[in-house]
C-alpha cells in the first residue's frame, strides 16, 4: 500500500472541441505529500481539476485512486473512495447553519471515517475556531472562516486524500499563513493534499513537491526549490508573477 | 298517480284543500275553469303540497362568458322568455298524448287531405291521376302559446337561478353541487357542450336530480334522471346525408373537430351513408386548436368528393370557411352544427358558408307563423339579440315542458316529476310538434332541410315533420323498466361495428 | 420520542407550545365542522383539502429540493385516470376503489420514476426541468384529448377524450362509500396524515439531504451523496402525493377531463406554493387551502377573472414577499413572542 500513489494519472487527455485542455498528463501524487499544481492562466489547471473529481470526463488516459481506477466513476462515487474537495468559490452551505453544514459533511460518509479521520476532523476543527460557532448560518462567518468551514465538512467525510482548488483565495497574507499551518498540521496526521494554485507564497509554505502546468501538459515536476530555481518556469510563470 | 285523477278532482270539488294550500287550491279552480287543458292543472298530490312553498327554483347553467357565450346568451335568454311567460300564466300548446301522437292540441287540417292533379287547383279524390304530397295541406296554427289558467306553476312563482359556467368544467361540476345541494333546486337545466353535460352527469345521479340537457348532441345518453330535448345523429345525419347523395352525388368526405362530438357524428355519418347510396371517401379528424386548412383543402381537392360534411368547432375551426372559399373549393357542404346554432351564417360575409346544408331542428328563419310570433315576443323582450338558435327554442319548450309536468305530477316532487315528464308527451314548439319518448329520454322532432345560398340567405328546400331518436330504442334502452347512468357509443351497437370492420378491410 | 423530535424541528413553521395549541384548536375545528356546516359546505372544503398533498408534494420538491415543476398536474391525471378504469372495471367488487387507489399511486410512482431517470439520471439542466415537466403535462393533456374515438376504451371504461371520464365510482371499504360528511373526514385524515409524515421527513436527515441540493447540486454530490438518487426520491414522492390528490379528486367529483392535466390547472399549484412560502409545509397547506377557497368562491360569484386575479396575487407576493406571504406574516414579530426567530434555512436563491 505504502508504494502505491494516493492519486496518480496516466496520459490524461481533454479536449474541448479542437482546443486540448489537457495532453497526457500523468501525475503521480504519493501517499502523505502535499502537491501543489501551478501554472499560468490557461494552462489547464481548472481542467485537472475538473478531471480528477470527476466533473468531466476525460477523453483518454486513466485516473487512479489508491491504485484503483476511477476514470469513470461519477464523483460522488470518488468522494466515497476517500477523495476530498473543496473548489474556487466557497460552496459550503451559506443558507445553512455551521452544525448542518457539518452534519450533512458528516452523515453520507460515516461509516468510512476512521479514529485517524475522525482526529483529523476534531482537530481542524478547533484550529478552524468553528467549535463555538455551530448555530450561526455559514453565510454570517468572515471569508477566511467560510473557506476553513469548506475544509473541515471535507475532512468530516474522512477523506484519504483531499484536492484543494485555491484554498486561500481572498485571504489575507496572516490567514494564509494560518491555513497553510493548519493543512501541514493534517498532513502530518497522515492526510494526502493537493493543492491547485496559485500563489507561490501559499505554495512556498506547503509543497513538498510541485507540478507545473503549461498548455496543458506537466511542464515541469520538483521541489519548490528546483521549481523556483528552474529558467523556463520562472519565463513562463513565475516571470510574469 | 295519472289513475287516482278522478278521486282527486272530486276531494277537491267537494271539500277544497288544508288552509295553508288555499291559495294553490284556488289558483288551480283557476286553471280549472280558465284553460284550455283543464285536466292536467289538477292533479294535486295532497301530500307532496304541504313540504311545498315558495317559488320553484330552475337552477339553470349555461356559458355567459368564454368561449361559448356566443350559445349561453340565447339560451339565458330563452330561459328567461319562457319564465316569464309561465309567470305570466301562459303555456305552449300540448299534452300526454302517447307514442306516436300528433299532439293534443295540434291542430289538423280544417278539411281532409286530397289527392289531385297538382296544377289543376282542383281537389279531385282518388282520379287515378299522379298523387303528389303537395296537396296535403296541414292547417299551421298561427300561435301555440296558450292561457295556462296557472300563475307561475301551481300557482308558485317560477325563479330562475342562472351562474355563469364561464366554459369551464370543473366549474360546471362545482355549480351544479351548489344548484342541487345548496339551492336545492327542482330542476335543473344545462349544458352546451357533452364535456359540460359530462362533467355534471354524475353529480345529478348522485342527488337524483331532475335534469334537462336541451343541446343538439352526438346521442347515447341513456340516463334515468336525464331528458335531453335536443336532436341527436340518427334524426340529423341520415336525412342530411341523404338529401346530399340525392342532389350531389354519392361520394362524401368528412372533416371533424378531433373530439367526442366530432368523431361521434362523423362514424354516424360512416356508418350511414351506404344505407341512402353514398359512401364517405375520406375522413379527417381535426384539433380543436387547429386554424390553418390549406393541407386539409389540397386533400379535398384531391379526392374530388361530390360533398363535405364539415363538423367543425369553435372560433379557430372557423376558419376554414374563408380559407376554402379563397382556395376555389367550392363543394357543398353538409353539416349537424353549423348555422343553426353560432349563426354563422350571419356572423360570417357572404359567400362562405354558400353551399351550407344541415338538418336542422331549429333555427330563427323557420317559415311558420307559430315561429313568427315566436320570433317576436323574443325580440320584443330582447330587443339587441342577434340570433335564435336551435339550442335556446330547444330550451324555451323544455321549460314550458317541465311546467307542464309539474301540473299533472301535481307537485314539484323530481320523482313525480320525472314520472310525469315519461307519460309521452307532445309539445307545439316554435320549431313544430316535438314528442318526449318515454323510454330513452329523447325528443322526436320536426327536422327541415336548411340550405344556404350565395347571399347567406336559408331557405328549407325539404322537411321531415316527425323523425324518432331511435337509436337508444333499437339498443333496448328502457330507462323506466330499466334504469342505467351512462351514454352509449356506437361501438356498443353491433350494426356499426359490422360497417367498420368492411371499412378496415378496405383500408 | 425520535419522531416528536423530527416533529418539531426547524424545517417548518411553529414549535413553541403555543404554536402546537393553536395549531390542534384548527385541527379540532376542521373535526368539528360536521356540527357548523352542511354536507354541501363540508363536500366544498373537501375540494379545498383534496389539493393539499399535490401542493406538499411541490413544496417538498420545489421548495426543499429546488427542482421547480409545472407538470404535477400530470401525476394527478396520472392517478385519477389510472383510479377510473381500474374501479371502473371492478365495480362488481366492494374493493375496487381500493385496488385502483393502489394502483393509481403505483403507476404515478412508476412514470415519475422513468421521467426522474431520464432527467436527473440525464443530468438535465436545472432550468430546462420546469419546461420537460410543463411539456409533459401538456402532452398528456394532448394524448388523452384525442381519446375520443370509441376505441380508447380498457375493458368496460371509457377514457372519453375532451368529455372526459365520467362515473368515476367513490371510494369504498367494504360496504361503506366515502361520500360527503365521510369523504370529508376522509381527505381530512389523508391530508393531515401526509402534512406530519412530510414535516417528519423534512426535519430529519433527507429533508437535510433535499436542503443541501437545492443550496448546492455540486457541493452535496462532492460530499459523496448521489444526487441524481435523492432528487429522484422526492420526484417520485411529489410525483406520488399528486396522484393521491388526484385520486381524492376524482374519488370526489366521480369526473375528470383531460383540461385538468393542460396548462392553467398545471400553473394553480406552482403559485398556492410559491404564495404561502414554498419551503414552508405549513404555509403551502394553510396557503393551498386558503387559495382554493377564494378561487371556489371567486368562480361562483360568476368572476371569470378568478385566474388572473391568481396571477396578480403571485406577482405580487413575489414582488413584497418573495418568501410566501404565509411565511411573512408567521415571521413577524408578534407581542408575545420573547425568542428571535429560530435561525433557519431560508432560500435565498429565489
Amino acid at each position: 500500500m505504502k508504494m502505491q500513489p494516493a492519486i496518480s494519472t496516466v496520459n490524461l487527455t481533454k479536449r474541448f472541441g479542437g482546443v486540448i485542455a489537457t495532453d497526457g498528463v500523468d501525475l503521480s501524487v504519493s501517499s502523505g505529500e502535499i502537491r501543489c499544481i501551478i501554472g499560468p492562466n490557461g494552462a489547464g489547471k481548472s481542467t485537472l481539476f475538473a478531471l480528477l473529481c470527476g466533473i468531466h470526463a476525460p477523453d483518454g488516459g486513466e485516473i487512479l485512486l489508491g491504485g484503483r481506477d476511477v476514470t469513470r466513476l461519477p464523483a460522488f462515487r470518488r468522494v466515497r473512495l476517500g477523495l476530498g474537495l473543496t473548489f474556487q468559490t466557497n460552496r459550503a452551505y451559506h443558507n445553512l447553519t455551521i452544525a448542518q453544514n457539518l452534519e450533512i459533511a458528516r452523515r453520507r460518509n460515516s461509516a468510512r471515517v476512521d479514529s485517524d479521520a475522525l482526529r483529523r476532523y476534531q482537530h481542524a476543527i478547533g484550529l478552524f475556531e468553528l467549535d463555538q460557532l455551530t448555530d450561526l448560518p455559514a453565510r454570517a462567518l468572515p471569508h477566511h472562516q467560510l473557506q476553513w468551514l469548506e475544509i473541515a465538512m471535507v475532512l468530516a467525510g474522512g477523506p484519504d486524500v483531499i484536492l484543494l482548488d485555491e484554498p486561500t483565495a481572498g485571504m489575507s497574507p496572516e490567514e494564509t499563513m494560518q491555513t497553510a499551518s493548519v493543512l501541514r498540521t493534517l498532513n502530518g496526521m497522515g492526510l494526502t493534499i493537493v493543492v491547485v494554485e496559485h500563489d507561490i507564497a501559499f505554495v512556498r509554505e506547503i509543497a513538498h513537491r510541485v507540478t507545473v502546468l503549461h498548455e496543458g501538459r506537466i511542464f515541469a515536476e520538483g521541489s519548490v526549490a528546483e521549481i523556483t530555481a528552474h529558467e523556463d518556469v520562472r519565463n513562463i510563470y513565475l516571470g510574469r508573477a | 298517480m295519472a289513475t287516482q285523477i278522478p278521486k282527486e278532482l272530486e276531494t277537491q270539488a267537494e271539500s277544497g284543500q288544508a288552509v295553508e294550500r288555499r291559495t294553490v287550491v284556488q289558483g288551480i279552480g283557476a286553471a280549472v275553469a280558465a284553460t284550455a287543458l283543464p285536466k292536467f292543472g289538477v292533479m294535486t298530490r295532497s301530500t307532496a303540497l304541504a313540504a311545498e312553498s315558495g317559488p320553484v327554483k330552475i337552477g339553470f347553467i349555461e356559458d355567459y362568458s368564454g368561449n361559448l357565450s356566443v350559445y349561453g346568451l340565447q339560451k339565458l335568454h330563452a330561459a328567461q322568455l319562457a319564465i316569464k311567460e309561465i309567470n305570466e300564466g301562459k303555456t305552449l300548446k300540448g299534452g300526454p298524448v302517447g307514442a306516436g301522437g300528433l299532439g293534443a292540441e295540434a291542430n289538423f287540417a280544417g278539411k281532409p287531405p286530397t289527392i289531385g292533379i297538382q296544377g289543376t287547383g282542383l281537389p279531385v279524390v282518388n282520379d287515378g291521376g299522379p298523387k303528389d304530397h303537395k296537396d296535403v295541406v296541414f292547417a299551421e296554427d298561427e300561435d301555440v302559446l296558450i292561457d295556462s289558467g296557472d300563475k307561475g306553476i301551481l300557482g308558485r312563482e317560477v325563479q330562475l337561478i342562472a351562474p355563469d359556467g364561464q366554459s369551464n368544467n370543473a366549474l360546471w361540476q362545482q355549480l351544479a353541487r351548489r344548484l342541487i345541494q345548496q339551492d336545492k333546486v327542482d330542476v335543473l337545466v344545462a349544458g352546451f357542450a357533452s364535456a359540460e353535460r359530462e362533467a355534471i352527469r354524475p353529480i345529478v345521479d348522485r342527488a337524483k336530480q331532475l335534469y334537462f340537457y336541451t343541446n343538439q348532441y352526438e346521442g347515447g345518453v341513456a340516463d334515468a334522471n336525464t331528458f335531453c330535448t335536443g336532436p341527436v345523429c340518427e334524426q340529423q345525419v341520415i336525412p342530411g346525408v341523404s338529401y346530399m347523395v340525392e342532389k350531389f352525388g354519392p361520394r362524401g368526405y368528412t372533416i371533424a373537430a378531433d373530439y367526442n362530438f366530432g368523431q361521434l357524428t362523423a362514424a354516424w355519418t360512416r356508418a350511414f351513408a351506404p344505407l341512402v347510396g353514398g359512401e364517405i371517401i375520406g375522413e379527417e379528424f381535426i384539433p380543436l386548436s387547429v386554424s390553418e386548412f390549406s393541407t386539409v383543402i389540397a386533400r379535398i381537392q384531391q379526392a374530388k368528393p361530390d360533398w363535405v360534411m364539415t363538423l367543425l368547432v369553435g372560433q379557430n375551426q372557423h376558419n376554414y370557411y374563408p380559407q376554402a372559399a379563397a382556395a376555389g373549393l367550392r363543394l357543398p357542404m353538409v353539416s349537424t352544427v353549423n348555422m343553426a346554432q353560432g349563426y354563422e351564417h350571419r356572423r360570417f360575409k357572404p359567400p362562405s358558408l354558400a353551399g351550407m346544408h344541415n338538418a336542422i331542428q331549429y333555427q330563427m328563419e323557420v317559415p311558420t307563423n307559430r315561429n313568427r310570433a315566436f320570433v317576436k315576443r323574443w325580440m320584443a323582450m330582447f330587443p339587441n339579440d342577434q340570433y335564435i338558435g336551435e339550442m335556446a327554442q330547444n330550451t324555451y319548450f323544455t321549460i314550458h315542458l317541465y311546467a307542464k309536468a309539474v301540473r299533472l305530477a301535481g307537485t314539484t316532487d323530481q320523482q313525480q316529476v320525472k314520472k310525469a315528464l315519461e307519460s309521452g308527451w307532445t309539445i307545439e314548439a316554435p320549431e313544430g310538434a316535438v314528442f318526449l319518448e318515454p323510454g330513452t329520454h329523447h325528443c322526436a322532432h320536426y327536422i327541415r332541410l336548411a340550405v344556404c345560398d350565395e347571399n347567406h340567405n336559408v331557405s328549407f328546400p325539404r322537411s321531415w315533420p316527425m323523425i324518432q331518436a331511435w337509436w337508444l330504442q333499437r339498443l333496448g334502452v328502457n330507462l323506466i323498466r330499466h334504469p342505467e347512468y351512462k351514454q352509449y357509443v356506437p361501438d356498443e351497437d353491433p350494426y356499426f361495428a359490422m360497417f367498420l370492420k368492411n371499412k378496415s378491410k378496405k383500408t | 420520542m425520535r419522531l416528536l423530535h423530527l416533529v418539531n424541528g426547524g424545517e417548518d413553521l411553529g414549535r413553541s407550545r403555543w404554536f402546537w395549541i393553536g395549531f390542534a384548536a384548527v385541527i379540532l375545528a376542521l373535526v368539528a365542522l360536521p356540527l357548523y356546516q352542511t354536507e354541501f359546505e363540508a363536500s366544498n372544503a373537501s375540494y379545498y383539502l383534496l389539493n393539499i398533498p399535490l401542493a406538499l408534494g411541490l413544496s417538498m420538491l420545489w421548495g426543499y429540493c429546488g427542482i421547480l415543476s409545472f407538470g404535477q398536474v400530470a401525476y394527478f391525471g396520472i392517478a385519477g385516470y389510472a383510479y377510473g378504469v381500474i374501479a371502473g372495471n371492478l365495480t362488481e367488487t366492494s374493493w375496487g376503489p381500493l385496488v385502483g387507489s393502489v394502483g393509481g399511486l403505483l403507476l404515478c410512482a412508476a412514470v415519475g420514476a422513468i421521467f426522474g431517470y431520464f432527467v436527473f439520471f440525464g443530468r438535465v439542466q436545472g432550468w430546462i426541468v420546469p419546461i420537460l415537466t410543463l411539456v409533459f403535462t401538456l402532452l398528456l393533456e394532448t394524448f388523452l384529448g384525442q381519446t375520443a374515438g370509441y376505441q380508447w376504451r380498457i375493458g368496460a371504461v371509457q377514457l372519453g377524450g375532451y368529455n372526459g371520464m365520467t362515473g368515476i365510482p367513490p371510494f369504498q371499504i367494504g360496504n361503506f362509500i366515502f361520500q360527503g360528511y365521510a369523504f370529508y373526514f376522509f381527505a381530512l385524515s389523508l391530508t393531515v396524515a401526509v402534512y406530519f409524515i412530510s414535516r417528519i421527513l423534512m426535519n430529519a436527515h433527507f429533508g437535510k439531504i433535499m436542503i443541501a441540493i437545492r443550496e448546492d447540486v455540486l457541493r452535496t454530490e462532492t460530499l459523496g451523496y448521489d444526487v441524481r438518487f435523492y432528487q429522484l426520491g422526492v420526484f417520485v414522492l411529489a410525483a406520488m402525493l399528486a396522484g393521491l390528490s388526484g385520486l381524492l379528486y376524482v374519488q370526489w367529483g366521480n369526473y375528470i377531463t383531460p383540461s385538468q392535466v393542460g396548462l392553467l390547472p398545471a400553473a394553480l399549484p406552482v403559485i398556492w406554493v410559491a404564495v404561502g412560502g414554498r419551503n414552508r409545509l405549513l404555509a403551502v397547506a394553510i396557503a393551498t387551502y386558503l387559495l382554493n377557497w377564494i378561487n371556489y368562491t371567486l368562480s361562483e360569484a360568476g368572476n371569470q377573472y378568478a385566474p388572473v386575479i391568481m396571477g396578480a396575487l403571485l406577482l405580487l407576493v413575489m414582488l413584497f414577499f418573495p418568501r410566501g406571504i404565509i411565511v411573512a406574516i408567521a415571521e413577524l414579530r408578534w407581542p408575545w413572542r420573547r425568542d428571535v426567530t429560530p435561525v433557519s434555512v431560508q432560500d435565498r436563491s429565489a
